[in-house]
């Protein structure tokens, strides 16, 4: 499976750089697709998620009570929103980078991570995007910097 | 409402308009939400407190209290003030314009009436005479640009 990082400056500040995964045969990135995907049906909850993420990343820093683990400790995939009808999920690359991938409802994931294939599949996914980025940084091909990531973001694979 | 984004516009772009497009009192709210978050993590970790034992303190669920400090919860006042009394800290501080822009002067009391102050002792006053009788129910008697004196009223 083919991905880009896309970084959002908008949302990207100095306590954090903000990023969304794009897969190859998907129309836009990930958090382009929640907005699209929620916008009309939950306006309130996407708007203040959205805000959270560019106050996060430009003023309060990404501190741990914002997310909760969605995986075990050996990787790094958090859900930052928890409200009653939606999940928004990403990547803690570090302190400083937050990359955002699957978006879903509650209905979705009514029953807890551990019994829910599809859900599981979608969190497993994520922890394979971070081995890859992770991969590439031991190597060489990506760097994480006060700026952000480092290298080429284009053309990543799983 | 719903928000209204251009079409045919690249994803940078798109964000800046969707941003743009969140109304003030949305963003507002999520940074007071997020601000009250930061400050009860922060006194938290000063006082060396878990969220377990925080949970305990006010008992709550764990869970429940993971939610408020996730900056994604509609605190009310009730629940305010029972955290401010369980870490003997001010979470919220509501500023008042009203006590802030008062700028003192030495005034020289004149009437006997006070009963805590003496004929002829200096003390602080507001410069704005018209809040006098608010803050110490003294009342001028005579007032000029620099000084005035008081007296209480009978």
């Amino acid at each position: 499976m083919k991905f880009s990082i896309l970084n959002i400056k908008s949302l990207s500040g100095s306590k954090a750089q903000i990023y969304s995964i794009k897969y190859e045969e998907k129309y836009a990135s990930e958090l382009k697709i929640f907005i699209d995907k929620f916008n009309d049906s939950h306006t309130e909850i996407v708007n203040e998620a959205i805000q959270r993420i560019q106050l996060i990343a430009q003023k309060e820093g990404v501190q741990d009570s914002f997310f909760r683990r969605e995986c075990p400790k050996s990787h790094n995939v958090f859900r930052l929103l928890e409200t009653k009808e939606l999940r928004l999920y990403c990547i803690k690359l570090d302190s400083t980078i937050l990359l955002f991938g699957y978006s879903g409802t509650k209905k979705f994931n009514k029953i807890k991570l551990k019994d829910n294939p599809s859900l599981q599949q979608e969190v497993k996914t994520l922890q394979k995007i971070e081995d890859a980025i992770k991969e590439r940084i031991k190597k060489g091909e990506l760097s994480i910097t006060p700026e952000g990531l480092k290298g080429n973001l284009e053309n990543l694979e799983i | 409402m719903k928000n209204k984004i251009k079409k045919n516009i690249n994803e940078q772009e798109f964000f800046d308009y969707f941003l743009k497009s969140i109304p003030k009192k949305t963003k507002r709210s999520v940074r007071i939400s997020l601000d009250i978050a930061s400050q009860i993590n922060f006194i938290l970790k000063q006082k060396n407190i878990s969220q377990r034992e925080f949970a305990r303190l006010l008992n709550k669920k764990e869970s429940e209290i993971s939610k408020w400090l996730s900056g994604n919860h509609n605190f009310t006042v009730n629940t305010l003030a029972t955290i401010e009394v369980v870490l003997g800290e001010d979470i919220i501080n509501v500023p008042m314009y009203a006590k802030k822009e008062l700028k003192y002067i030495l005034i020289k009391t004149y009437s006997r009436s006070f009963s805590y102050l003496e004929p002829g002792q200096l003390i602080l006053s507001p410069l704005d005479p018209s809040q006098i009788s608010n803050a110490n129910s003294h009342y001028i008697i005579n007032y000029n640009k620099d000084n005035y004196e008081t007296e209480t009223l009978h």
